[in-house]
Order: C-alpha cells, then sequence, then structure tokens
C-alpha cells in the first residue's frame, strides 16, 4: 500500500490536524480502535495479536530457552528479553524484500534499549534468574503482518499482551556434582495412583502492569499526534518515539518513568516541543495502561487448536 | 556586518538579513537570518545580472578556484565525457520519431577541465542539444556521436530533467573530440562533420569539436585516456 | 568550557602513545560533573580527500568518512539518499540503533533537495568504544560533513550525559563511569537554529527528571560548539 498524497489533501489534513479534528474523526490524543487477543499461536509459549485500527496486525510469539552463560564475565544481570521484528512482505509493498529489514532492526533495537533496564521495573521478571549460570531467555519475535501507521505502539501492546500470555514453568534447583546444578521441572504432589509424568507442571506468569510502553509522538504543523493513519505519516515533520514505564512501588500513587526517547525520520525539533511531546506520551500512557489492564483481566482465553485468523 | 574574506564554518550567521545583497552559494536562509551552508570564506563581489544592473553578490567560498568549489558538475560547465550509449528512452519521454527512435544519448561525465572524478556522473544528451538553433532535429543521432565517443560538452540546465546531468554540444567549440572506428582503430578528423577511418578508409559523419588552441587538444586528450 | 588534548595534530599516530590505564586513573579524580573527558576533534584527516573527520573523547575514538554525492545510476528521486555504514561494533543491536540515529540527525542537517539523484555515503568507523560512541559519531559526522563541502545548516554540536540515582548528572560518563547511572541521554543539536537533530535516552529516568535532564545536556552541548567551530576554521586555513 502505497500512500501518495497532493500538496493540497495535505494542507487540509495539516490544518484539521491543527484544530485537533483529524481525517477519521479522531482528537489529536486518541487511538484507533484497538483489539487484543492472546493465546493465538499453539507454537510458542506466550503469544499475542494486536489490532489498531482494523487494518495495522501484529503477530508476537514469545518462546522460552533455557540459556546458560558464563557468570564470571557477566557481572550484571542482563535482561532476559530479546527482541527481534519481523515485516512480512505482505505488510506493504515497502518491505518486499529486504525492504523491511532495516526498519524492522531499528524497532527491535529500540525495544531492546526500552526493555533493557525492566529487571529492575518488572517486579518478578529477576525470577528467570534460575541460578547462578543459568536463566530463562525469553526470545520475543513480532511479525507485522500488515502495515497501516503506527507499528511501534502496536508492537509493544502486542508485547505485553503476549508477556501477560507467557507461562513460564517452576522449577527446582538442586546441587549437582562438580559444582553443578541439576534444574528439574516442578510438579505438585497429588499422591496416590497418578504417575509423575501425568501431572500438569506448575507454571508462573510475568508480572506485567509496569512493562514499558513504546508511543510514537509526531508532530504534524504544530500539533502532536498519537497513532498516526498511513495518511499523517506522509505529513510527519518529525516523530519521537517514547518509551514509558509505570512503576507501581507505592500502590494508589504510580510514578512514570522514561525508558527511551528517539527521535526518529530526521526531522528538526525544538527543546519546549520535546517537553510537549513526552508530557503527552505521559498522559496518553496512562490511559493506554488503564484500557490494557481492563482488557487483559477481561479477556477470554481461545480454544487451544483454532488458527487466529478465524 | 561581516566583511569579505571571514573564515566560517556551516552554521555561522553571516548577515542578519540579506539586504541589498543577491544569495550566492554556501548560503541559506533561515528566520529571515543568512546563514553559511558550508565552510570557507565570505566572499562579496559584483555581478551584472541580465538587466545590466550591478548587484552585489555575497557567497561562501572553498576555495579561490570555482573547480575546487563546486562539488559536482554545474550548470555552464565546459565536461569531457563518453558516450555509453545511444537510443536509451529516458523515463517518461515517449517515442516520437519512427525512423530514429533515438532521443537522448547516455554519457558518462569523466572530468571537469583537468580535474577527473573518482566515480563518473552519469548525465543525457538529448538530440534537441546537438547542433545550434534546431531543437527539431530529423537526422538520426550516429551522424553526430556515437558510442564510445569522447566528447567536450557543456553541462546546461533543464526543467524536465532533475537527477541527472543535461548536456549540450550545441557549439562549434563543442563536440567530438576523439572517436575509434569498428576496429579499435583511431578515426581522423577530414573536416568538422567527417571522420575517416586510418585502417579501412572508410567515412563517417560525426560533429568535430573546434577546440579552442589554448584549452586542450584532442592529442593530448587521447594520451591520457588510451 | 572542555579540555583540549592535543594541538590537532593527526590524532591516529598519537593513538599508540596513550596509556588508557593511566588516562582513566588520572581523568577520574579530577573530573566534576560538568566538565568533559579530554576530547580531540579534526576536521580533514586525510589531507588528500575531502570529506573526513575524527572524534575522539576520552578513550573512545571515532572516525568519519564521507563519499558523494555520487550518482549509483538506479537512485532517480528528486532528493539525495543518505547511506550510513557503521564498523567496529560488535553488538548488531547497537549498530541498528546508532546507524538509525545518525542516519536520522544527518538527514535532518542536509539540504537533500540540492543533490538530486545522488547518493551520499557515510561511513563511521568507531575505533574503540569506552561509552558515548553515538556522540563521538555524531560530533566526527558534522566535522565530516563540514569538510566535505555538502551544503547543510550548520554543525551539530552533541553530548554524553548520565544521570545517577541521586539526580546528579555526569557529563560524558567512560564505560565504568555510566555503570551506576539510572539512565542517560545523548543529545544533539544545531545551535544556531537551536533546534534538535538527536535525541537517544536509555535508562529509567523518573519523568519529572526527563525536562532537566535534557535541559543539562543541551548546556553541555553548547559548551562543546566553539572546539567543532574551531577545528573546521583551523581546516579551512590549512587548506589555503
Amino acid at each position: 500500500m502505497e500512500i501518495n498524497l497532493s500538496d493540497d489533501e495535505k494542507l487540509f489534513l495539516i490544518a484539521g490536524v491543527e484544530a485537533d479534528i483529524r481525517n477519521d474523526g479522531r482528537s489529536c490524543q486518541d487511538f484507533r480502535t484497538i483489539v487484543l487477543e492472546r493465546g493465538v499461536l499453539s507454537g510458542t509459549n506466550g503469544s499475542c495479536r494486536v489490532q489498531l485500527g482494523q487494518t495495522t496486525d501484529i503477530l508476537t510469539g514469545i518462546k522460552l530457552e533455557l540459556e546458560s552463560y558464563d557468570s564470571a564475565t557477566e557481572k550484571e544481570a542482563k535482561q532476559p528479553m530479546q527482541f527481534h521484528v519481523d515485516f512480512s512482505a505482505n505488510a506493504s509493498s515497502q518491505f518486499a524484500g529486504k525492504g523491511g529489514d532495516q526498519y524492522g532492526e531499528e524497532i527491535s533495537a529500540a525495544f531492546q534499549v526500552a526493555y533493557s533496564r525492566s529487571l529492575d521495573i518488572m517486579s518478578n521478571l529477576s525470577k528467570t534468574h534460575l541460578a547462578e549460570g543459568y536463566r530463562w531467555k525469553i526470545n520475543v519475535d513480532v511479525s507485522v503482518l500488515q502495515w497501516a501507521g503506527s507499528i511501534p505502539d502496536a508492537i509493544s501492546l502486542a508485547v505485553i499482551g503476549a508477556l501477560s500470555d507467557l507461562e513460564i514453568p517452576e522449577v527446582e534447583v538442586a546441587p549437582d556434582d562438580g559444582g553443578k546444578v541439576s534444574i528439574v521441572l516442578k510438579r505438585p504432589r497429588i499422591g496416590g495412583n497418578v504417575r509423575d509424568e501425568e501431572v500438569p507442571v506448575q507454571m508462573w506468569r510475568l508480572d506485567v502492569q509496569s512493562c514499558p510502553l513504546l508511543l510514537t509522538i509526531s508532530k504534524i504543523g504544530t500539533a502532536n499526534l498519537v497513532d498516526c493513519s498511513p495518511e499523517e505519516e506522509c505529513c510527519i515533520r518529525s516523530q519521537l518515539l517514547i518509551g514509558i514505564a509505570k512503576s507501581v512501588s507505592t500502590p494508589g500513587n504510580d510514578t512514570y518513568q522514561t525508558t527511551c526517547i528517539k527521535q526518529l525520520g530526521g526531522g528538526l525539533l525544538e527543546m519546549e516541543s520535546i517537553e510537549n511531546m513526552i508530557e503527552m506520551a505521559q498522559k496518553t500512557s496512562i490511559g493506554l495502561y488503564e484500557a490494557l489492564a481492563k482488557r487483559l483481566k477481561a479477556e477470554e482465553k481461545r480454544k487451544p487448536g483454532h488458527s487466529f485468523l478465524l | 556586518m561581516i566583511i569579505t574574506g571571514t573564515l566560517v564554518a556551516p552554521g555561522d550567521k553571516v548577515l542578519d538579513s540579506i539586504g541589498n545583497y543577491r544569495m550566492g552559494n554556501g548560503l541559506y536562509e533561515a528566520n529571515r537570518r543568512i546563514f553559511a551552508s558550508v565552510a570557507g570564506y565570505v566572499k562579496v563581489y559584483g555581478h551584472k545580472d541580465k538587466s545590466d544592473n550591478l548587484v552585489q553578490v555575497i557567497e561562501v567560498r572553498r576555495s579561490e578556484d570555482q573547480l575546487e568549489n563546486e562539488l559536482l558538475p554545474y550548470d555552464g560547465a565546459v565536461v569531457t565525457a563518453k558516450v555509453m550509449a545511444v537510443g536509451l528512452r529516458y523515463r517518461h519521454f515517449f517515442i516520437l520519431y519512427l525512423r530514429d527512435h533515438s532521443r537522448f544519448a547516455k554519457c558518462d561525465i569523466i572530468s571537469i577541465g583537468d580535474r577527473v572524478y573518482k566515480k563518473r556522473f552519469s548525465a543525457l544528451l538529448p538530440k534537441k542539444k546537438l547542433r545550434p538553433l534546431e531543437p527539431e532535429l530529423s537526422e538520426p543521432f550516429k551522424n553526430f556521436v556515437r558510442p564510445n565517443d569522447y566528447i567536450l560538452a557543456k553541462v546546461c540546465d533543464d526543467a524536465g530533467i532533475k537527477d541527472k546531468f543535461v548536456l549540450s554540444i550545441a557549439e562549434d567549440e563543442l563536440g567530438v573530440v576523439l572517436c575509434r572506428g569498428k576496429f579499435g582503430e583511431t578515426m581522423k578528423k577530414v573536416d568538422w562533420n567527417t571522420v575517416v577511418s586510418t585502417r579501412t578508409g572508410k567515412t563517417e559523419p560525426r560533429k568535430m569539436a573546434r577546440v579552442p588552441q589554448k584549452c586542450m587538444l584532442p592529442s593530448d586528450l587521447k594520451d591520457s585516456t588510451s | 568550557m572542555p579540555t583540549i588534548r592535543s594541538n590537532l595534530n593527526i590524532p591516529l599516530t598519537h593513538l599508540s602513545r596513550i596509556e588508557d590505564d593511566q588516562m582513566e586513573a588520572i581523568e577520574m579524580d579530577k573530573r566534576s560533573a560538568t566538565t568533559f573527558r579530554p576530547l580531540c576533534v579534526k576536521c580533514g584527516v586525510f589531507g588528500a580527500q575531502d570529506g573526513s573527520g575524527y572524534a575522539e573523547f576520552g578513550n573512545t575514538r571515532v572516525l568519519a568518512q564521507i563519499i558523494g554525492p555520487d550518482g549509483d545510476g538506479k537512485w532517480e528521486e528528486d532528493h539525495a539518499k543518505i547511506t550510513v555504514t557503521l564498523k567496529g561494533l560488535e553488538n548488531e543491536k547497537q549498530i541498528a540503533e546508532y546507524r538509525a540515529e545518525l542516519m536520522s540527525s544527518a538527514s535532518s542537517v542536509i539540504f537533500i533537495n540540492k543533490y538530486p539523484g545522488k547518493v551520499i555515503e557515510i561511513e563511521v568507523t568507531v575505533l574503540s568504544d569506552d561509552g558515548g560512541v553515538l556522540s563521538a559519531a555524531l560530533s566526527a559526522v558534522t566535522l565530516a560533513l563540514a569538510h566535505s563541502g555538502i551544503e547543510h545548516m550548520g554543525l551539530t554540536a552533541s553530548v554524553h550525559v548520565g544521570m545517577r540515582a541521586n539526580e546528579d548528572y555526569i557529563t560524558d560518563p567512560s564505560t565504568s563511569e555510566s555503570a551506576d547511572t539510572l539512565g542517560g541521554v545523548t543529545f544533539a543539536f544545531v545551535p544556531n537554529l537551536s533546534q534538535t537533530t538527536c535525541v537517544s535516552l536509555y535508562g529509567r529516568i523518573p519523568i519529572e527528571a526527563t525536562k532537566s535532564l535534557l535541559e543539562f545536556a543541551k548546556q553541555r552541548a553548547i559548551a562543546i560548539v566553539p572546539v567543532l567551530h574551531k577545528a573546521i576554521v583551523n581546516s579551512i586555513k590549512e587548506k589555503q
């Protein structure tokens, strides 16, 4: 899908945005309809699909991997998440061939930055560290199935959805010969006539309520916008990618932290605009966190074995 | 007021407003102020415009020599180019002639004067720029230049073509300076419109350049390119 | 005002002479929150070739080379295409991140409409990495741009600033110095237009502190402008 706008169409759009009326009737700080489904891929440990305005479509799958690392060389605990963003050639003609590779790398690098301190932010993420030299590695693979603007925003929602869907097995760590450890899956004891292998493994989930959100705030004319449509993306002067994490150390009194800011796509910005854009990102994130928490609580699980396309 | 010869870095303010000056190269305007866009020194010089008024032009130059000053072949520069192919259609220009389809010759610019570029710039020689005062030419392209000829040409401005340089040989001093025959042998000039092969004696039409004596001679060029 | 170590001789030759450990020891006890590591910038490293720049912040050394504008035979748009290649870093994610930032910053200052159908290649080589690679690379690129003669809006001054947990700032931290920081920001802006070209914040900064961190970074970036300016003017003098 290639968008070609004439100069007059652009002027109309810009003038509208400056008056806080967008072409589809939203105001500047409104998101399009968000559809979030979890448990859509059976081959993953956690998955989520996010649709933004019926057109942007993101599929995220998480795979767990038991990783051994050299504890002598790694002094500081590394956060266990690895991101990989892949643009499907079906998403848009601009991603055909190798077109999307560079953009995908840039976005996954931005997520890596935004989640770089997540060990300090997310309350129970440190549980993935099992023993000296062993940890769970969380591979987050994102496929962009359809492109219609605001890819980073949609991806960040899909990542949080998938992380909340992720089930991590409980393990027992026991010391073994030669200073090593043995890691065994933990199964509850039921007793009776049931064999150990038939008892399901105990699972635990990540606490995602303070997962960083990544928002793109775009400057069109003099206005700041969230969640741009493809037409609006043609008129963008400059763009900030802002990562915001909610910390819930004190209940009822949330504080927010910026985990990432990136100026993308060329274009110049005034200091003052940057401040306004950060402010806007914070305001938006409050609403988005609320909506997300509500959805994650209310969402019903899909029946396993059905394709997400149905 | 900044004086001629002041060294400036990109982004330095040169003037508070353009005033009576005319803006030359190496400058740009932002918020009504005039800033330098390249590193160099400020130069103010008088220039007579088309209606013969004397205007003061202000510009930032990287060096005194204009060849050093320009990164790319500039409008009006005399360049040496090699004809790569004749007859290519250029993007949205359509075939108009049935007898000879060629509308453009594709050329590579090798050097400006004696400054040789590291990479060749591709350029176009349109048919209407082959002979002076004859924009609608019906003669085929091969009467003027053929592939692998070396030509002297002038860079000129064309509103329709922005991404390539447009060349012109529509002057007596411009045209073919070196060409070879079928077997790679040198072709000798017979008159300004004909060359003859030194091996087969066959004559071919060409538009030869009447190179002024103070410029580089065709024989000099031959040494440097062969 | 940042300290200037060398009087702008070709820095590549004295790379071997600096004892890295020794320098670390000296700088550690002398620096305050607002001073830079010893820095060295040079506009035009390879005498014969246009478009090179070098920046050294402490033990971080970055070389930038600009090739072009050239035609590549394929690009036919009415503006220039800018490509950035980054060498010398091992982490691929980091390369992708920095490349995006460098590209965004360079394309916002270069007048791309003046070079239709041309390609401008920017090659950045990280010779050694001791923190603040991005800001050193941005400085090297702006010097290379000034040396290349490509028209652009002005030099970009860039700086890397870290923030500690007690909201203390530290300018241009080395890798060991940034170990105990909450996060930091690489900030670049064009001083004559007072517009930013690059903001790259990482870590976890309380949102209330973000504004003052950016303001501090801007002040530090202003301090580095005279050094870059002098290097550029010196390179023109040398040419003549």
